[in-house]
């Protein structure tokens, strides 16, 4: 990229000091539309590379269908929500990954793969949030408990 | 919950391919996950015996192609990038042990010697038994990027090149062995160059927060060759640092952790220019530079310090101009980038 076209890119990026809708439900900002496209940009800009959790077309197809385990549909959309130049989808990240984690904490003893894969997203989510004690929380329930 | 479901044991008996495959890519990133996360909060590392009948991962262009449901395949398994990157991250977990060791006074110097000569046998090793289409060049960079495999491609060497300028660090306080000060300007020099590289590749991009801590390292490095290195080095050193920062800056917009990662080269670079000598010395605050990303960084203490380190005189704004006078120092700053 170069210096060009990264200055486009984070002019088109607003900073996250701009207010989110808190009020809104989030099924109705989070349409079928909206997870399709964030759950794109994760596996375009993320998946693969810290983590390889998921089988992309399986995934894709699970959204598709609604069939994916909620808290984790919110964990992966939280996390490429950051790569969307629309600021409506940016500003949601807290909020997905808020109710991700309310869900799952509501979950925890469920065993099984996708409270894993949701954990890991979650653990990394705190940590780019400056919350190294979640984090290692997170990390820790994924192996141990 | 991983332990309960067994994913460090061969998967159960009924389940597809793939099935099998996310679950054993699920274990290897929570054994990754261990390695990083453990490292950069400064705890204990959970996962002791990570190997196990689990097997390592299938390539990364085959897993995607199969269909959800398969449940025999007919190709032979091939390890992918995935498996490339666990079998090197074993040598991160050594590199990581050695340097809190040295840092902590318990080598003496033929000790450590023999130590770091064990493990650039291994990273050798790792590196020549690479599959062809598995090392970096420009034409495998385009190959991963036709297929899709960009991200996880560039992500396996990023990691080789940081973990290898960790374990020469050390040696850029000292000067004594100049074949491994060599070494760790070059690999802190690839990191920056690939970085540079992948951020121009739409599907090649190093996208995740920990490039931005192994960006700092890299500008450390960096930073020494602009201190002290030749006069027709500082060329090169001056405008990889401008890229490394550039990321930075970028991944900063994507990650707010990204933050302190700017303020902990700063913080650096001050301690650089605060110390008449060993700038670059491995103790234990150095060990958190290097290693414990995940918390904030204290300025050095440099009145705690035992005699080993002697504080300059005078002030970090006057020895900034002095450096910058001589093409030696460089301010963080987004106008830097728009002025080059």
């Amino acid at each position: 990229m170069t210096q060009n076209q990264s200055a486009h890119v984070w002019t088109q990026l607003a900073p996250r000091t701009e207010a989110a809708d808190t009020e809104t439900p989030l099924e109705r900002l989070l349409t079928p539309i909206n997870q399709a496209e964030v759950v794109k940009l994760y596996l375009e800009k993320l998946h693969d590379r810290p983590h390889s959790l998921f089988h992309p077309a399986t995934l894709k197809a699970q959204v598709c269908d609604g069939l994916l385990n909620r808290a984790l549909l919110l964990a992966i959309c939280s996390t490429g929500s950051r790569f969307s130049l629309e600021l409506e989808m940016r500003q949601l990240e807290s909020r997905l990954m808020s109710e991700s984690k309310s869900l799952l904490l509501a979950d925890l003893e469920t065993i099984c793969v996708e409270n894993i894969q949701c954990c890991i997203l979650i653990a990394n989510l705190c940590a780019a949030h400056l919350n190294p004690k979640s984090e290692a929380l997170f990390f820790r329930k994924e192996y141990l408990s | 919950m991983a332990q309960i479901l067994g994913l460090d044991a061969a998967p159960p008996a009924g389940l597809s391919i793939v099935e099998c495959e996310v679950r054993r890519r699920v274990w290897w990133t929570l054994v990754m996950a261990d390695r990083w996360s453990s490292s950069g909060l400064g705890l204990p590392r959970q996962i002791t015996e990570p190997d196990g009948p689990v097997g390592l991962p299938m390539d990364e262009a085959v897993f995607h192609s199969l269909p959800t449901l398969q449940v025999t395949i007919e190709t032979s398994w091939v390890p992918g990038l995935w498996a490339q990157m666990i079998m090197l991250v074993r040598l991160f977990v050594t590199i990581q042990d050695l340097n809190r060791r040295s840092a902590t006074g318990d080598f003496g110097s033929d000790e450590l010697t023999r130590n770091v000569d064990t493990i650039t046998q291994q990273l050798e090793q790792w590196e020549d038994v690479l599959p062809d289409h598995f090392r970096m060049s420009k034409e495998n960079l385009d190959f991963h990027e036709s297929r899709g495999t960009g991200g996880a491609f560039v992500a396996l060497h990023l990691g080789f090149y940081h973990y290898s300028a960790l374990l020469y660090f050390q040696f850029l306080e000292g000067g004594e062995s100049k074949r491994y000060v060599e070494k760790c300007k070059l690999y802190a020099a690839a990191y920056s160059d690939l970085l540079r590289q992948s951020r121009r590749r739409k599907s090649c991009e190093a996208l995740y927060a920990t490039v931005a801590h192994m960006a700092v390292v890299s500008s450390s490095v960096l930073v020494h060759t602009l201190l002290f290195g030749e006069e027709h080095e500082l060329d090169q050193a001056r405008r990889l640092l401008n890229s490394n920062f550039e990321a930075i800056l970028e991944l900063e917009r994507y990650w707010p952790s990204c933050s302190l990662m700017v303020s902990r080269l700063t913080t650096f670079q001050n301690s650089c220019l605060l110390a008449e000598t060993h700038t670059h010395r491995l103790d234990g605050w150095m060990v958190r530079f290097l290693m414990e990303h995940s918390l904030p960084l204290e300025d050095k203490d440099f009145f705690s310090m035992t005699a080993h380190v002697s504080p300059r005189s005078g002030d970090i704004a006057e020895r900034a101009q002095e450096l910058a006078e001589q093409g030696r120092y460089t301010v963080f700053d987004q106008s830097t980038l728009q002025n080059d």
